[in-house]
């Protein structure tokens, strides 16, 4: 009976040792895969995560399958192959057909560009770009036929970049690059419409030679994305890029050279003695240690209220941001993520690591559309728990949350995992996080009071609740 | 009393024991477990960038279970995944024939090179409001109920072809064998579209086809449209058919064919060549891997000139038998060159009813002409030239009925013509010309 009792007790604590193990691990688990840092083909450090693999998910009879392949291309192709090439290959295809624009793989060369700019070193004409999908229509004769077009836009432009002095801006559209076209649709869509339409031989044959001429003078989104993120590499390559850009109704010719941008972390300075205006130009782990010293000096200074200028942030990671925000929140829940889990969606809340330390000035964001992803939650997460009032124009609205990894030869992809919202819930992927005052006008002089309107207004604003406060 | 106090305080101070025991027990299964799973590295700080090489393998695992795990959209299903990374893996080799078949594919290249497939039995092409029949192959289901060649079909099961490729409604018109399929028919002098019901059977595909071309002269056309199971015994067929009506001279016309199999190719030359002659020489990747050679008791001894026709449409085992055919100089080459497809593809069934089609040796002729095309600058370059090179009209078609338009048929008539009327006169056989020219 005794005996009994013993055993039964050793086992019990056997198994709690057990249970207690595997536990922490999937804690630990889940609080990894809440690193982040973020896709923008031109951005910091990664928190470069090693994808897991996991034999529950990765169907070993498919892996199996694979490996059989490979090793018949490998050992019975007429010439020898070159495995990596084939790694690309089947890399590029597996996330090309995720059909998500951040979810990528990217080659050595291409994550280290990454990797770099996320730092603050930006190669190439110096802008964020990104690929926006629309619905269409395409008219063919009498008839209308659905058209999807992936569109390259510029999210921003980093501020001394090349691309800025070449005057592209955020939202233009780049269609061409050195006269070469940027397929941004099937060409072939209005003939196979033609077919449906049992349309004469000779007008299909028309499209058909039509849609060839233009498919030999073009460039793949990935290529123009390459060209346009990298440094040139001789002096053949030096040269300007011819862009041609759609902005609003218009087309317009730009000529960019290509070179690197060194983004500084963070400008700040007290506005009228008063005012402690921070300008963050990304959101990495340098400009979050800058902002903690800049706010400190800024309070010594006598700061009443701070102005926050993300307009045009469009790098940035996670945790950097969670970093400042635990300078300015007031609550430890900044927002929330959304994820799957098998074929059902569930929300997390994104907590700061520490407890906050809010401080009490009044605090104005100012935002535009070039405002992008982390930098958009963090303006929305300022709103929602650090009473922050948002002047400007609505954001770019892409709630991505993001993972790097990367595999041992310098290869790796991005990934995007989850989608933020803010911490009541607030959706603003597609839609953007939306100003308290919305205030369209350009600055003359970003920064300089009476040559900015939205920092006029935001001052304006903070005068206020000095009094009221 | 004492000793079961000592006891308890025993097994009191095994607990914690016990408890890291478990701890560990589990840390060190899991570490087991984990090792037969390759990391990828340790995480990247700063910007120090490793460069060792990437197992193919190793990065797909890692990127599927990734994908599957923590992706945020709704990934494909994992089948379609790996299909498609196969198929990304295959296209960097950079040869077109090297594919992945999916088991959509690998059943269609079975249908395909056996020669059958259930549907109703014809030929169709694309015309207004429908998909016009060319022609109802005999013994088909389609020609047992009545259809004609003009009939247009216009709905399948009800479903108007209206807004349908062409494609798309041969694949309506297919299905399993013995299930029936209803459609509507548009016929010219018929007023109303009216409905027949067949019932899909398993369809000889047309393989082997014979024309009367000159019937003064007593030349024949064998139109042999690709190498199945069946075309050698296909072409005996039509072979006997064209002695039994006093055949005197052969066009074998090989335009549009894409080929089959290597063993068929094999017969059908065996039928021209006489004694044993090499047809085609196979080099992998460590050399010449073997010579194929026409086969005893096959040789027919038809007695009579030969030409072939070929164009860009003729690829693989087409270009084997034309090349064969020209080296040992029984017919000249009439038409254009040919599409240049001298690779050796060796189908691999893999697992899931998929299969892998992998190019592992490439076809010379008894000559030593390389049969396959490069690209270069965009263009192909290569193929087996004509001896007598003729274009036809860009926008001709192998099943028109106007002849006049065929200017390759015409061509191969006239050669043929003056070599009977040579032969009247006694001046031999037919030779192919030129063979240096054509050897380039």
């Amino acid at each position: 009976m005794r005996g009994g009792l013993t055993v039964l007790a050793l086992g019990l604590m056997f198994a709690s040792g057990w249970l207690t193990r595997n536990l922490i691990a999937t804690y630990s688990l889940k609080r990894g895969s809440e690193l982040v840092v973020q896709r923008d083909f031109a951005p910091a450090l990664a928190d470069a995560r090693t994808p897991a693999p996991n034999p529950k998910v990765s169907e070993p009879s498919m892996v199996n399958l694979y490996y059989r392949v490979y090793s018949l291309v490998r050992d019975e192709y007429v010439e020898p192959v070159d495995a990596e090439k084939l790694a690309y290959g089947s890399l590029d295809a597996l996330f090309a057909s995720l059909n998500d624009s951040r979810s990528q793989f990217l080659r050595p060369e291409q994550r280290e560009q990454f990797v770099r700019a996320l730092n603050g070193e930006i190669q190439g004409i110096g802008a964020v770009l990104t690929i926006v999908n629309r619905k269409t229509t395409l008219k063919v004769g009498d008839e209308t036929a659905p058209l999807e077009q992936s569109l390259l836009q510029v999210v921003a432009v980093a501020p001394g970049s090349p691309a800025e002095k070449a005057g592209l801006k955020q939202g233009d559209l780049i269609d061409s690059i050195n006269d070469k076209w940027v397929i941004s649709e099937d060409p072939f869509a209005e003939i196979a419409q033609l077919q449906r339409m049992h349309s004469p031989r000779e007008q299909i044959r028309q499209a058909q030679d039509r849609a060839r001429q233009r498919l030999q003078n073009s460039i793949t989104l990935n290529e123009a994305i390459q060209q346009l993120s990298r440094n040139p590499k001789d002096e053949k390559e030096a040269k300007p890029l011819r862009l041609t850009i759609k902005r609003g109704g218009q087309t317009l010719k730009l000529e960019v050279t290509r070179a690197t941008t060194k983004v500084r972390p963070l400008e700040y300075r007290l506005l009228q003695g008063k005012w402690g205006y921070l300008r963050p130009n990304l959101l990495n782990a340098a400009a979050s240690r800058e902002f903690a010293s800049a706010l400190r000096t800024l309070k010594k200074g006598g700061a009443k209220g701070l102005v926050i200028d993300l307009r045009g942030v469009a790098i940035g990671q996670q945790e950097p941001a969670l970093q400042i925000l635990g300078l300015l929140a007031a609550k430890r829940q900044v927002a929330q993520v959304e994820y799957r889990e098998g074929k059902r969606y569930k929300t997390r809340p994104l907590n700061l690591p520490n407890a906050p330390q809010p401080t009490n000035l009044p605090i104005a964001v100012l935002v535009d559309r070039g405002v992008y992803n982390v930098a958009e939650l963090t303006a929305l997460a300022l709103k929602q728990t650090a009473k922050a009032r948002l002047f400007g124009m609505p954001t770019f609205g892409d709630a991505s949350q993001t993972n790097l990894y990367q595999f041992k030869d310098g290869s790796g992809f991005t990934l995007t995992v989850g989608r933020y919202l803010g911490a009541d819930g607030t959706k603003f992927h597609q839609r953007g996080v939306q100003p308290d005052e919305r205030i369209a006008a350009e600055p003359r002089m970003r920064g300089q009071l009476g040559g900015d309107p939205v920092l006029d207004r935001a001052v304006k604003w903070l005068a206020t609740q000095e009094k009221t406060s | 009393m004492r000793e079961r106090g000592r006891a308890w305080i025993y097994t009191l101070l095994l607990l914690p024991g016990m408890f890291l025991g478990g701890f560990l027990g589990a840390e060190a299964y899991a570490a087991l477990t984990r090792s037969s799973v390759p990391l990828l590295g340790a995480p990247l700080l700063g910007t120090h960038f490793t460069r060792e090489p990437l197992d193919p393998t190793d990065a797909f695992r890692s990127a599927l279970a990734e994908v599957e795990a923590h992706f945020y959209g709704n990934p494909p299903a994992v089948d379609k995944l790996t299909y498609t990374s196969i198929e990304g893996m295959l296209a960097a080799v950079g040869d077109p024939y090297t594919r992945f078949m999916d088991p959509d594919a690998f059943r269609r290249m079975q249908e395909d090179t056996q020669g059958s497939f259930t549907g109703i039995g014809a030929l169709l092409e694309d015309a207004p409001g429908g998909a016009r029949i060319v022609r109802p192959l005999p013994n088909s289901p389609a020609s047992k109920a009545g259809l004609k060649a003009g009939d247009i079909i216009i709905a399948v099961d009800g479903k108007s072809l209206e807004r349908i490729a062409l494609d798309d409604a041969v694949r309506m018109i297919r299905g399993p064998r013995f299930t029936d399929v209803k459609l509507t028919i548009r016929r010219n002098g018929v007023d109303e579209p009216f409905t027949v019901t067949i019932r899909r059977d398993l369809v000889e595909s047309p393989t082997v086809d014979v024309y009367l071309e000159d019937d003064e002269n007593k030349i024949y056309r064998i139109w042999l449209q690709n190498f199945s199971e069946k075309a050698p015994t296909l072409l005996d067929r039509a072979l006997n058919e064209i002695k039994q009506n006093g055949g005197r001279a052969l066009i074998l016309d090989l335009r549009a064919n894409p080929g089959g199999l290597l063993d068929s190719a094999i017969e059908v030359a065996s039928r021209f060549i006489p004694g044993e002659q090499v047809v085609v020489s196979v080099v992998g990747r460590q050399g010449l891997l073997e010579r194929r050679y026409t086969l005893k008791g096959r040789y027919r001894n038809l007695d009579m000139p030969i030409v072939v026709l070929m164009n860009g449409g003729s690829a693989s085992a087409s270009e084997i038998v034309a090349g064969a055919l020209r080296d040992h100089k029984i017919a000249p080459l009439i038409g254009e060159d040919s599409f240049g497809k001298g690779l050796v593809q060796t189908v691999i069934p893999t697992s899931q009813n998929t299969a892998v089609a992998i190019t592992t040796a490439k076809y010379l002729t008894p000559n030593g002409t390389d049969l396959n095309a490069k690209v270069v600058d965009g263009k192909r370059v290569g193929g087996l030239k004509p001896d007598i090179e003729v274009k036809n009209p860009e926008d001709w078609r192998m099943t028109e009925e106007d002849k006049a338009r065929d200017l390759q048929l015409q061509k191969a008539l006239e050669v043929l013509r003056e070599k009977l009327h040579a032969t009247k006169q006694g001046n031999g056989v037919l030779r192919a010309q030129n063979d240096t020219e054509v050897n380039r």
